[in-house]
């Protein structure tokens, strides 16, 4: 366990010290204090405006940390040949994996509770008010990140991180539709491609159950079982996809 | 005769191919057996390619062997509990620039198992051995080449190894440095650890090396003690003079210098009544001999003998020499 926490310390030390990173976040963290400026163009519809400007912000943000850092992770770790040093130690592959893991969801969490902080203040500065349901939209990007974050290191452990980025840019895309996959299949009158097209449904991760945020924090409430659900589909589904990182990890040289 | 106890490191039969692409297998091991005790230092020698860092990365378990087995410390090759009480240093320093010389050793002490207290005495001891104080909040990238170097050996005494693998330890650092970590070697041989070591720099290996694994094409074609290795035969004897001397029949010039007038010879394959002769007729015509030295064969001269040997008949492992040890 000491490996683990250490490995994930390390990650987020890397992250925080990468200037690419801190300028991304720095740049987001204006645009999205910006958006109070853009308040007395809305119409009366400022709360909202904002909201919509703020959680699109947020979203994008946790992407493009997962997409930088999550699928380039391991090969840097590989290309640098710092790797030889870190398994010479009696680490696992698995401690390895998981260390980088919650690592990233570190760095997801600091940056998401940076960007709502943001947020919440460009709202109570505008005199709109936060109430809990700002807290849960946070914790549902969380989790779709933290999806997408399990994604990336399983990407990143069998590829290139060219191809790592655009196969999860692709997961990303596929996990929003999912909805509409299953409606194919419904529809399609050949039985193999039905049943095709829910077995896609099955494997591919479900990002739509987090796509509710803006109507969520626009007065639509979740109801606990449906946040426990979120949880653990994110939770079940990330170690799933790590199992299979560690798979494809665990038989893999270091010449 | 060795004990098993005393043993720290066995290979047995040890094959190791690559493959690149779907059909090209290229071996890099053909059946290695060799063996590591406590307290010695055993130096891996050979060519680019010949194997060296395939078996130390292979007891490390970076690399899974194709045929044969092993032991580290008692337990299979690559055991994660063996590799508790094993330190390694690479080829290159393979460091994170983005931490600073403190936090890279602290990193890896917790990788080695050690927090709290132990883990300070243990990074204060490896900052101590590698004279790493004036540089410990240096970010690592900034340092140089023989510094980082220092800083990667660091990392490998975290552990308070038994047993310390060094592949090319000696490159890259300024004399100081390198005088500083033969004697450091030395001491962790004297403490009753075990070093395996691979370099290209053979006058090293012969200062500190107790027995040598001579590795060609993936296959150990010459192994065992130094002494007993080396031949002890004289192959001639160099002779050092002051004075003008145009030729010595049967010598070769090593060097000479005009302004006071020395020059060295050498004259391979001299009887002892012959050289008395040669000296005698240097004293009678003027000459004075300042020194005269035995050649012994050296370890580059065996390197050179067994590696070239081997490349004209490319034995198998039956061919290779094994000494008592």
């Amino acid at each position: 366990m000491t490996a683990v926490l250490s490995l994930a310390r390390h990650t987020l030390l890397d992250a925080l010290r990468e200037r690419l990173l801190r300028t991304l976040a720095l740049f987001l963290g204006v645009l999205l204090a910006a958006t109070r400026l853009a308040a007395p163009l809305t119409l009366g519809e400022g709360r909202r405006v904002t909201l919509d400007l703020g959680l699109g912000l947020l979203s994008l943000f946790g992407f493009l940390l997962v997409l930088l850092l999550g699928t380039r992770m391991m090969q840097k770790e590989i290309e640098g040949r710092t790797i030889l040093l870190v398994l010479a130690r009696p680490v696992h592959r698995v401690e390895l994996l998981l260390g980088k893991f919650l690592g990233l969801l570190g760095v997801l969490a600091i940056g998401l509770a940076g960007m709502l902080g943001i947020l919440a203040l460009v709202l109570v500065t505008s005199g709109y008010g936060v109430d809990a349901s700002l807290a849960i939209a946070g914790l549902y990007a969380f989790l779709e990140l933290s999806i997408l974050s399990a994604l990336a290191l399983l990407l990143g452990a069998c590829s290139s991180p060219l191809l790592s980025a655009f196969l999860l840019l692709a997961l990303y895309v596929a996990g929003h539709l999912l909805q509409g996959l299953l409606e194919m299949a419904r529809l399609v009158s050949q039985p193999i491609l039905a049943l095709s097209l829910k077995g896609a449904f099955h494997l591919l991760p479900r990002l739509d159950l987090y796509g509710c945020t803006l109507q969520l924090v626009h007065g639509t409430p979740l109801g606990a079982g449906e946040i426990l659900w979120g949880v653990a589909y994110a939770a079940l589904y990330s170690a799933g996809v790590l199992g299979l990182a560690l798979l494809a990890f665990r038989s893999r040289e270091f010449a | 005769m060795v004990g098993e106890l005393d043993l720290v490191l066995r290979y047995q039969g040890i094959v190791k191919v690559f493959r690149s692409g779907l059909r090209r297998r290229v071996p890099a091991l053909r059946g290695v057996s060799l063996e590591a005790r406590a307290g010695e230092i055993l130096a891996l020698l050979g060519h680019n390619g010949a194997g060296k860092t395939t078996l130390i990365k292979l007891a490390l378990g970076l690399l899974r062997p194709t045929a044969g087995t092993g032991e580290l410390l008692g337990r299979p090759l690559g055991d994660r509990e063996a590799r508790r009480r094993v330190g390694f240093q690479p080829e290159q320093p393979y460091l994170y620039p983005f931490l600073t010389v403190g936090e890279t050793l602290r990193f890896f002490g917790e990788l080695s198992g050690f927090s709290g207290r132990r883990l300070g005495e243990r990074v204060a001891a490896a900052v101590e051995a590698c004279g790493l104080e004036a540089v410990t909040r240096q970010p690592v990238r900034r340092l140089s080449r023989g510094w980082q170097q220092r800083v990667a050996l660091a990392t490998a005494l975290l552990p308070d190894p038994r047993l310390l693998f060094l592949d090319e330890p000696l490159g890259g650092l300024d004399p100081d440095a390198r005088f500083a970590l033969k004697a450091l070697i030395q001491r962790l041989r004297n403490e009753g650890r075990t070093v395996v070591l691979s370099s290209h720099i053979l006058p090293d290996i012969e200062q500190l090396a107790d027995r040598v694994a001579l590795l060609q094409r993936g296959r150990v074609i010459a192994e065992g003690r130094l002494e007993t290795l080396l031949s002890e035969e004289v192959e001639g004897f160099e002779i050092e003079v002051r004075g003008s001397v145009s030729g010595i029949p049967g010598a070769e010039a090593l060097w000479s210098r005009s302004g006071p007038a020395r020059s060295l010879w050498w004259l391979p394959g001299i009887e002892a009544v012959e050289l008395q002769r040669v000296v005698r007729g240097l004293i009678d015509a003027g000459v004075q001999v300042v020194a005269i030295a035995p050649r012994r064969e050296n370890l580059e001269a065996f390197f050179a003998r067994m590696t070239h040997r081997e490349t004209d008949t490319v034995p198998g492992n039956s061919d290779a020499i094994r000494a008592a040890g």
